[in-house]
């Protein structure tokens, strides 16, 4: 006899299940279809490039949930096994149906055995252990991720766990009425039938199959149906947002053509891209991005996940659904205000720690960003911290009112290349400055010690000096599109006068913008950061590190240089090449899953007005490891860190906070063979 | 209707910082060292107009420029703001001009445009500090006169001018049409103009006009401050040693802090 | 020869404002070889005049019937007064700038503004230093012939000495009298605090854009208090409505001449140090070592006024306990 077993065994009036499955079906694509127009309102967006790389990394977060089993990692593998366990059994289900509708009969022999039976097996049982884990973990450990509580949540657990118990007892009944052969093959079914047998006879296990069969069919025609109309709705959209995952540099924020543009940044839902819609039904409400922001962890009025949930709730909303589009221009917004808070916007670092942990690759970010953009530019309403930076940007091209300070004045007293008085010198690569690097005392240090180690290398650099204007990245953050391109195009035609091919930074602000968002205005560069190009001197010779003593140092990964551009081994490398140096790290908190130290999207030039400083919290973080020196490679992040650090130190631990540049200087002008140069 | 003319200069960025600040000794004047801007109390007189134009609910705003080509930059950020129309008389043609001449240039001007109920000016501007074209141009028009104007409301036919004084401030009423120079208060900072209206303000026109279409000649834009020859430009070299207080702490910088004054005998 | 004309507007009683110019109208028309007339402008008692003799003036012109301040009023009764002079000397106070300009202007005179030195010479030529560029750099100019206005600016002059029981003539003119086109409806003074008014102050604290919001001037006017100051402001101060515009210190504000000019979270920026240029002494406290006011002071602590205030507070009324 080949192994297979009867489909519908004990089951009459079949064609029920039929019709009760049509009618599912068209319940659901009532629901589905309700979520495709809401998308559809939304501004073209082109996302099918590409197609080999995008499946490619679905299926890395599918099958192998990259994400999810980097963080968290416990929580994420119960849902590997919750991704397994549907794929399987759907799978399994899939086979039934091509057995029996379709008539090819592969669900026999040893694919009956091996898949049909055991795989099956296994896999709904690791299901279900998974499934009694996820409850304990929402409602005994509690993680805060996961708040608020939400019946939908509890039910869909409860759903899947019955659906799979009493699948386990239609198969283990049917089994023991059967007396079924290859029943072994299903351990879990034959254990579960053995039971069943103890307490009732085979006449009411009949009864029993029968009920079951009907009541988990029920149970499973309701889960379907209910996809659209849940977060059940993530088991399409979710891997499907993940195909569509923006593949541009991350660091570059969509241009917007101000000449064509009708609209200045995002006031309605319409005004989005269908991908930022879509974005809104993939959330899973895992809550990662919320644990992970740095504003939310003190406690100012930023969640990334209540941002994406409460705009979900308004692309749902009838109301905001049918309002029109304003006739004219000043009306108010029924989305920024109304829907998301003023303040909830302009709380953002931009730090991207949301967007590098949702496993379903919703992106955060550039909503904010495009709604910063109507406030500022359609309704010129920011921050007043902000007004000052502003008027500077334009008139001076440098973020600090009131200044006195010149771009000239850290080389002054220097030997370097200005490209102004020696147009015609030749040099390999301009060190870009940057406004803070330039004019603010403490990361003119920083600059001059790169200078400096540019020089003990023999580097032929040149730099802009007063020429320099701020490469934009503070104004694009805040949303002023226009002065950014204002300030870039300026860059970039200095750039090209001057025939600019490399550029080496240590702002990874400046980097980022130069490298990554400078090419959508047409100036393409060849762009490190300074972590990078000290690092490639060194491991070329050209720098040769002696001891200084630098004892336990901790590297704190700056937004720009680690989450954006994934640059996480150059600066600890220049660390290491320290000789006697230990370097440490946060735990949990470092590479990609560092805090931010509240300095980025114009927190630098604002004053925190609500919660807890963000800078305090990353220093508790980064002088719980009893490092001597902390470690940064950004202006910002070390205005922010210091500042963190001198105020939570606890009395009598004094780290200092250096630059890597600053570290490595002081590790090779100790060198007596070396010209010092100063 | 209500008719508001702001004149305004474009000048040399007031905040270059000292080090980079640098004289041409053959021009007589500032070097080309730094970015050229709207001088700021001009445009406090600009945000001054707009809120008069707020509460009274409807009224045309001309801005005013007596300067270079560059000086359209100047006019277009008033027409960001939302000033209505904008007018650049060349200075080009008037070689020899002096404050006098800059103010009757300005009053030909205001003279081809519809009446103007109320004429603002800055108080003084940021290159050369001279605060007189408001009161020549005041002058020339024969009309009231009222300086450090830092708010404006209308009163039926009369305007009444908040001002500041040395030792407060004060409501002076006047009849229109005046002419007023503003000076900066916490409440007439100039607004930050939206986008959508600098895109807006790029693309409108703005008229030039000359000496011919003014009916001047260089003579008659030389007043009596022509007669005054400047005999040295320079910037002034300060030459002070700042003894600085040392100490580890607050509370010994504190102690030698007091230590200092006492010996100077100015506590 | 040049006749000299101060024109004295009084405001409540005779004060340095009043002084200064009449000692730079003494000392230009004893430079012309010249005499010095001062004209009173304004209701007054007889110190004015008083003063103006002791002051150098060898007569003095008195407007009969005249009124409180009214510009166009007060600029032709200056026009009158002025038949015989040549260089007419204004303060630069808020009335004197307004009717100075439109004086020169019926006068066909050249006007010059905010200026902080006169020379004259016997053949008449007249040397002007006027600060330019908000106070970056230096103008001089040279007013051979014709008359000449002149705004000085407030304590760029030193008094000179005084004569006490010196007198001459005194000229009365009638007011004019016409329709005026503006009125002071109302006159406000801010109060500014305990301590003498900022101009007369010999003890200065005044705080900049380091001290972050309005409420922390509490501590600068705590430290007044105990050295029997005033508090002043920078423009970056008055602009963010923390303290009242009539505090600000600097080119567009008050220039004062106090014995001690404490400057506390102020960066120096030129614009202020205009007004502070007459200071004898100024002490800075600022947390940035490079901050531009080191340049100009004589004692200076880097360090935060948090921290510092408090500690100089203790320590000077110990010091005044001490020495009681």
């Amino acid at each position: 006899m080949t192994p297979t077993r009867e489909v519908f065994f004990n089951i009459r009036h079949v064609w029920v299940m039929y019709a009760l499955f049509a009618v599912t079906l068209a319940i659901f694509f009532h629901g589905f279809y309700q979520h495709w127009q809401r998308w559809t309102r939304g501004l073209p967006a082109n996302r099918t490039d590409r197609p080999w790389q995008r499946l490619q990394g679905l299926l890395r977060q599918t099958a192998a949930h990259d994400r999810l089993l980097k963080r968290y990692r416990s929580a994420g593998f119960f849902h590997l096994l919750f991704f397994w366990g549907m794929v399987i059994l759907t799978a399994g289900t899939t086979v039934v149906f091509i057995h029996n509708d379709l008539g090819i009969h592969i669900m026999q022999g040893a694919f009956y055995l091996y898949f049909q039976s055991l795989t099956l097996n296994v896999f709904g049982a690791l299901f279900l252990v998974a499934l009694l884990a996820a409850l304990f973990q929402r409602y005994a450990a509690r993680p805060s991720r996961l708040k608020p509580d939400q019946w939908q949540d509890g039910i869909i657990l409860v759903l899947l766990l019955t659906i799979l118990i009493t699948g386990f007892i239609l198969q283990g009944a049917r089994i023991q009425i059967t007396g079924d052969p290859w029943g072994a093959w299903s351990p879990v079914g034959n254990v579960t039938g053995s039971l069943l047998a103890r307490v009732f006879s085979i006449s009411a296990l009949t009864q029993l199959h029968r009920f079951t069969w009907w009541f988990h069919m029920a149970l499973v025609f309701g889960f379907i149906a209910w996809i659209p109309y849940s977060k059940l709705l993530h088991l399409l959209t979710a891997p499907a947002n993940i195909y569509l995952r923006d593949l541009e540099p991350r660091g570059a924020l969509p241009l917007l053509d101000m000449e064509k543009a009708e609209t200045l940044g995002t006031s309605r839902l319409e005004q989005f891209s269908w991908k930022d819609l879509f974005d809104l039904d993939a959330c899973t409400e895992c809550g990662r991005c919320e644990v992970n922001c740095p504003a939310n962890l003190s406690t100012k009025p930023l969640s990334p996940k209540w941002l994406i949930l409460d705009l979900q709730k308004a692309s749902r909303s009838p109301q905001i659904a049918a309002s029109a589009p304003a006739a004219n221009a000043d009306e108010a917004s029924p989305l920024v205000g109304p829907v998301i808070h003023e303040e909830t916007l302009w709380s953002c670092t931009t730090c991207r720690a949301c967007m590098e942990q949702c496993p379903v690759m919703i992106e955060h970010v550039p909503k904010i960003v495009q709604m910063r953009r109507h406030l500022v530019m359609e309704r010129a309403e920011f921050p007043d911290d902000l007004q000052g930076i502003i008027r500077s940007l334009e008139a001076r091209g440098h973020p600090y009112p009131g200044s006195s300070a010149s771009r000239s004045d850290w080389h002054k007293d220097l030997d370097v290349h200005v490209l102004s008085d020696k147009p015609d010198q030749s040099f390999d690569v301009l060190l870009w400055v940057g406004c803070a690097g330039a004019m603010n005392d403490r990361s003119k240090s920083v600059t001059r010690a790169v200078a400096q180690l540019l020089k003990t290398a023999g580097v032929k650099f040149a730099i802009l000096s007063r020429e320099e204007k701020c490469t934009g990245d503070l104004a694009r953050r805040i949303g002023h599109e226009f002065l950014f391109q204002q300030l870039a195009q300026e860059n970039i035609a200095t750039f090209e006068r001057y025939h600019v091919k490399k550029i080496v930074t240590s702002c990874p602000h400046c980097f980022n913008t130069i490298r990554n968002e400078y090419p959508q205005l047409g100036g393409n560069y060849r762009v490190v950061h300074h972590s990078e190009f000290l690092q490639e001197l060194v491991a070329s010779g050209r720098l040769k590190p002696e001891p200084t003593g630098l004892g336990k140092v901790v590297f704190h990964d700056p937004c720009y240089l680690g989450r954006y551009n994934q640059v996480y081994d150059a600066p600890r490398q220049v660390l290491d090449s320290v000789p006697a140096s230990q370097r440490t790290e946060v735990p949990d908190w470092n590479a990609r899953n560092a805090l931010c130290c509240g300095g980025g999207g114009g927190f630098s030039f604002m004053e925190e007005k609500t919660g807890s400083r963000m800078s305090h919290n990353r220093s508790r973080q980064l002088l719980a490891t009893g490092a001597d020196t902390v470690a940064v490679g950004c202006p910002f992040c070390m205005t922010m860190i210091e500042d963190g650090v001198k105020t939570v130190a606890p009395a009598g631990q004094t780290p200092r906070v250096l630059d890597i540049a600053e570290v490595l200087a002081q590790a090779v002008t100790q060198n007596p063979a070396q010209e010092s140069g100063r | 209707m209500f008719h508001l003319v702001v004149c305004l200069k474009q000048i040399l960025d007031p905040e270059i910082p000292p080090a980079d600040f640098k004289l041409d000794p053959a021009a007589q004047r500032a070097a080309a060292c730094g970015s050229l801007v709207v001088s700021i109390f001009d445009e406090n007189a600009l945000e001054v107009a707009l809120q008069l134009r707020e509460s009274v609910g409807e009224a045309k705003i001309t801005a005013l420029s007596l300067g270079p080509p560059t000086a359209v930059d100047a006019l277009r950020k008033a027409l960001s703001m939302r000033a209505d129309e904008a007018i650049l008389i060349r200075d080009e043609d008037f070689p020899g001009m002096d404050a006098h001449g800059a103010a009757r240039a300005l009053a030909a001007a205001i003279r081809r445009l519809p009446p103007a109920d109320l004429v603002l000016c800055g108080r003084e501007t940021g290159d050369w500090n001279g605060g007189l074209v408001g009161a020549f141009l005041a002058a020339e028009l024969d009309r009231p006169y009222t300086n450090f104007v830092a708010g404006v409301t209308k009163q039926g036919d009369h305007f009444h001018l908040r001002r500041q004084t040395d030792d407060g401030w004060e409501v002076v009423r006047s009849t229109a049409p005046a002419v007023i120079t503003v000076t900066n208060d916490d409440h007439n900072l100039p607004r930050i103009p939206k986008v959508k209206d600098n895109m807006m303000a790029f693309r409108k026109q703005v008229p030039m006009w000359t000496a011919s279409d003014l009916g001047l000649t260089p003579a008659s834009v030389a007043g009596p401050n022509s007669r005054l020859e400047q005999a040295r430009l320079y910037i002034p070299v300060v030459d002070r040693k700042c003894e600085m207080v040392g100490g580890d702490t607050s509370e010994s910088r504190a102690r030698q802090l007091v230590e200092r004054l006492a010996a100077l005998q100015v506590i | 020869m040049r006749n000299v004309l101060a024109i004295v507007i009084p405001a409540g009683a005779f004060s340095r404002t009043e002084a200064e110019i009449l000692s730079a109208g003494r000392r230009l028309a004893s430079q012309f070889g010249a005499e010095l007339t001062a004209a009173i402008l304004g209701p007054s008692d007889d110190s004015f005049a008083r003063e103006s003799f002791a002051f150098g003036a060898k007569s003095v012109i008195r407007v009969e019937g005249l009124a409180g301040y009214q510009s166009e009023t007060y600029s032709i009764a200056a026009q009158q007064a002025a038949a015989a002079a040549d260089v007419i000397l204004f303060p630069s106070t808020t009335y004197g700038l307004e009717i100075a300009p439109g004086l020169g202007y019926r006068l066909g005179a050249s006007v010059i503004l905010d200026c902080v030195r006169l020379e004259g010479d016997s053949s008449g030529n007249l040397t002007i230093t006027k600060p330019v560029y908000g106070g970056k750099a230096n103008s001089e100019l040279v007013a051979r012939h014709g008359p000449v206005v002149i705004a000085m600016r407030m304590r760029s002059v030193a008094p000179g000495e005084k004569q006490d029981g010196a007198t001459g003539e005194i000229r009365t003119i009638p007011a004019p009298t016409l329709s005026p086109r503006t009125q002071i409806l109302e006159h406000q003074t801010e109060d500014a605090g305990s301590g003498p008014k900022l101009e007369d102050a010999r003890i200065i604290v005044s705080g900049g854009r380091g001290l972050g919001n309005k409420e922390n001037f509490v501590h600068l006017e705590e430290l007044a208090r105990i050295l029997g100051g005033s508090v002043g402001a920078s423009r970056a101060a008055c602009d963010q409505g923390w303290v009242p515009a009539t505090l600000q210190i600097g080119q567009t504000g008050k220039k004062v001449a106090p014995d001690l000019y404490l400057a506390v979270g102020i960066s120096g920026a030129s614009q202020h140090l205009v007004g502070i240029a007459g200071a004898r002494h100024i002490v800075a406290i600022n947390k940035d070592a490079k901050a531009p006011i080191f340049q100009v002071a004589a004692l200076g602590v880097v360090d935060e006024w948090q921290a510092l205030l408090p500690k100089l507070s203790d320590a000077l009324k110990e010091h005044k306990a001490r020495n009681s």
